[in-house]
């Protein structure tokens, strides 16, 4: 027998407006499922725990939440990712660096919040990994951080555009390779390969129970919400420095979601895909659910939960999977193919796509995306986020309501 | 059966100086520098594909193709070393929207570290297989060797001629020698060489007035062909003089040769990747040593440092080229800058203070305006 509930399940613990929630409220609350309420602590004091490792000797870095994980765990580092340094942060922190570093008030608000960021942290730990062709906003900003006693080490990556395969691919990776070999060296003093193959095997299957994750929630929808769901792939990489209890917590929700499966409890959610970054308008998640809907594919996982290639040498197929993943990020057509399928598969309803004001290239992907799924009848909607952790844009409020009419 | 010389060669386009035009040339290309910018409605058009916050520059590149703009229409295919992510995505704009070829290649930063040297030669000979193609003619070591001597050379009187401008009555105003870099982009080489010679005879031989203007340097993002308001201003309305330029449509592109020493492929790779650096390369401090040294060769009084509004690379490295140089003691304007008309009543009323504070020696201040900031630093 299958019931169908009026309202999703996650708001039955959560009964507060959109606008009523911070981030870290959020995360202090309850959800119903005991595997996301510890990865919200987990995630909560996830820059503590950084600076703990730091104080006992660590080595820590800020870094490793993309395809470059395994080289970060396997010299032994504690990867701490700085976008969740964003996320923590406040709008002081925004015009810190606007007062301090003088940043113009158009650059992207999420390199701004980063930077306001590391400059209140100088006194901790000083590493940063960046990825050049990655973002031009951050690779100008990390440079002009050096000046604060950063030691930043730049990885070169090539930028992989539209149609490059066969010969200049492998030539990218050639390149790429030698860049994160250097990044080993600079982590760890030396590259151990037999290490990073089994951080490769262990990410691997690590990968492989998020994607179970998202599977589960896409068929049903209305145990954990579009924030929790995030939460717990934007661990993946990094693993929120705790990569064994992250993996039993990953087993943990498989086991709650599937039982929640058997229940057979319907859902009357509206799928939609979120194509481009996660962003920190925090409320816009929730105001997904609050309105019938949710993400049922994220352009980011395609990225990021990419297996890495054990048939290769482990630093070949880590180079491999940066340049595909990390590698621009890509031509504006990248992610057509993943889009297309995600939307395909899950039987969403149309396409999101969020990127930050002030983005230096997720404007014209987005324009040249919408082209497409314009001339394919499939909704989509362009939202120019910003870095707010609190109520999202009054703006984007108006809009995704309106677009959530549309397609429901 | 048509002959070969009135076959109509094809027109390579590009936009940022890390495109090794010597090759393009040796292929049989016309190389074709599309840098104009400036207009307002052009902007806005390009807009349409770009969204609103987008570098001014790449969005006046797209326009200028949905305006159907004669010169940047007659290109048969772009070239583009990934310089910002705003070109390049305003690249891909280009090609999505006009249809037109393009062939993207990677630009390392860490520009001396050896597998980033070893890269680039790798990206410039996949250039050279592309432009082959389009072409259809082989480029030689031989044809390609002269090539680079005869951009060398046309480099070198572009770097003779602007040091005329160390004299303390420069012979030429900073305005005239962006026509002599447009002449170089535009005209075919041997034309451009040739204007050259007679000109740095000519103004060579100009005897010195015994005036001393106010030497400006101007710093920063380029200054496109179509927005002289700039140059307009400090020239003609303030009476200044721009004795050198640190951006990539003034002296910096011409400041360095190519190498002529090696095989010629690598010594494109090379000399290109180690040209005066613009400040998307890395690190930031070798761009502020080229600044600083160029400030110091003209003899600078002071330094506009200009960037267009969402560009970062010159916008978030601006304050600490303001700072090198508050060091230096030699006073900086920070101007953040657009198209728009609106602009330029701001941009003279900031200039006519700053100028202001100059003359009358009035040092230490440093204040701000939204983006836009001055500062002078007591020399
Ligand atoms: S939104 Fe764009 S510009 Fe901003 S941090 Fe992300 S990638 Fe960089
Ligand atoms: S460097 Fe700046 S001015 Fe030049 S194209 Fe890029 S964003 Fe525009």
């Amino acid at each position: 027998m299958s019931v169908t509930v009026q309202g999703p399940v996650v708001q039955l613990s959560r009964r507060r407006e959109h606008h009523e929630v911070s981030q870290v409220d959020w995360l202090k609350s309850r959800t119903g499922s005991p595997a996301v309420d510890r990865i919200f602590e987990l995630a909560l004091s996830y820059i503590q725990r950084a600076d703990e490792a730091h104080r006992q000797g660590r080595k820590v870095v800020y870094g490793g939440g993309m395809t470059d994980a395994p080289i970060i765990h396997a010299t032994d580092t504690f990867p701490c990712v700085f976008p969740e340094l964003g996320r923590l942060a406040s709008d002081g922190s925004v015009a810190l660096a606007e007062d301090h570093f003088r940043i113009a008030r158009e650059t992207c608000s999420m390199v701004k919040a980063t930077m306001g960021e590391l400059l209140k942290r100088k006194g901790l730990f000083k590493r940063l990994i960046n990825y050049c062709s990655l973002c031009e906003p951050y690779n100008a900003a990390f440079e002009v951080l050096k000046e604060e006693g950063y030691d930043i080490y730049s990885v070169d990556l090539p930028y992989r555009s539209e149609g490059v395969t066969g010969q200049r691919f492998e030539h990218l990776v050639d390149f790429a390779e030698k860049e994160l070999r250097g990044l080993a060296t600079w982590l760890g003093g030396r590259y151990d390969e037999a290490r990073l193959g089994a951080e490769i095997r262990r990410l691997n299957r690590l990968h492989a129970k998020v994607r179970r994750v998202l599977a589960l929630q896409v068929a049903h929808p209305d145990y954990i919400g579009t924030l929790e769901t995030l939460f717990v792939w934007n661990g993946a990489n990094h693993n929120y420095g705790v990569p064994g209890e992250y993996e039993a917590l990953l087993d943990q929700l498989i086991d709650e979601l599937e039982a929640y499966a058997r229940r057979g409890i319907e859902s009357t959610r509206v799928p939609i895909v979120w194509a481009g970054g996660r962003g920190q308008e925090f409320g816009l998640y929730k105001l997904f659910d609050d309105l019938g809907g949710f993400i049922s594919s994220w352009t980011m996982t395609g990225l990021l939960l990419r297996d890495y290639d054990e048939g290769l040498s482990p630093l070949r197929a880590v180079a491999r999977n940066t340049v595909i993943g990390m590698g621009g990020p890509g031509g504006s057509k990248d992610q057509l193919p993943h889009l297309e399928e995600a939307v395909r598969r899950t039987g969403s309803k149309g396409i999101i796509f969020y990127g930050y004001f002030g983005c230096s290239f997720s404007s014209v992907n987005f324009e040249v995306l919408k082209k497409h799924f314009n001339a394919l009848g499939i909704p989509s909607l362009i939202l120019d986020g910003s870095f707010q952790t609190g109520d999202p844009s009054g703006q984007n409020v108006t809009r995704l309501k309106a677009f959530m009419e549309m397609v429901q | 059966m048509t002959q070969p010389s009135e076959v109509k060669p094809k027109r390579a386009g590009y936009f940022c100086v890390y495109t090794p035009i010597e090759l393009l040339a040796a292929a049989g290309a016309t190389p074709v520098r599309l840098f104009k910018g400036g207009d307002a409605d052009v902007v806005n058009s390009g807009e349409v594909h770009t969204r609103s916050f987008f570098c001014q520059f790449a969005q006046y590149s797209v326009g200028a193709f949905r305006e159907g703009d004669p010169l940047y229409r007659s290109i048969d295919k772009l070239y583009h070393f990934n310089t910002c992510d705003q070109m390049k995505k305003g690249v891909e704009a280009i090609g999505e929207f006009f249809g037109v070829p393009y062939r993207m290649l990677c630009l390392p930063r860490e520009r001396s570290r050896a597998a980033s040297r070893e890269f680039m030669q790798r990206e410039v000979e996949f250039l050279r297989r592309d432009v082959e193609e389009l072409t259809g003619q082989a480029v030689t070591e031989a044809g390609l060797r002269e090539q680079i001597a005869r951009y060398n050379r046309a480099r070198r009187w572009l770097r003779e001629i602007s040091e005329l401008r160390k004299r303390d009555d420069p012979p030429l105003t900073g305005g005239e020698y962006l026509e002599l870099v447009k002449a170089f982009y535009y005209l075919p080489i041997d034309k451009a060489l040739a204007a050259f010679e007679s000109l740095h005879g000519q103004l060579s031989a100009e005897v010195e007035s015994g005036d001393r203007p106010l030497r400006i340097m101007v710093a920063g993002g380029i200054v496109a062909d179509g927005d002289d308001r700039l140059t307009r201003l400090l020239e003609d309305e303030l009476d200044t003089r721009i004795v050198v330029e640190d951006h990539c449509t003034g002296l910096r592109p011409f400041y360095l040769p190519v190498p002529e020493d090696r095989p010629p492929l690598q010594a494109l790779a090379e000399g290109y990747l180690d040209q005066a650096p613009c400040a998307r390369m890395k690190p930031l401090s070798e761009r502020l040593d080229f600044s600083e040294q160029l400030a110091r060769e003209y003899r600078v009084d002071a330094i506009v440092y200009v960037s267009l509004k969402f560009c970062s690379c010159y916008a978030i490295t601006g304050n600490s080229f303001v700072k090198r140089f508050e060091k230096l003691g030699i006073p900086v304007l920070e101007i953040s800058s657009d198209y728009s008309e609106s602009d330029l009543g701001q941009l003279k009323t900031r200039l006519g203070a700053f100028l202001e504070l100059l003359k009358k020696g009035d040092a230490d201040v440093r204040h701000r305006a939204g983006t836009r900031r001055a500062a002078v630093a007591a020399p």
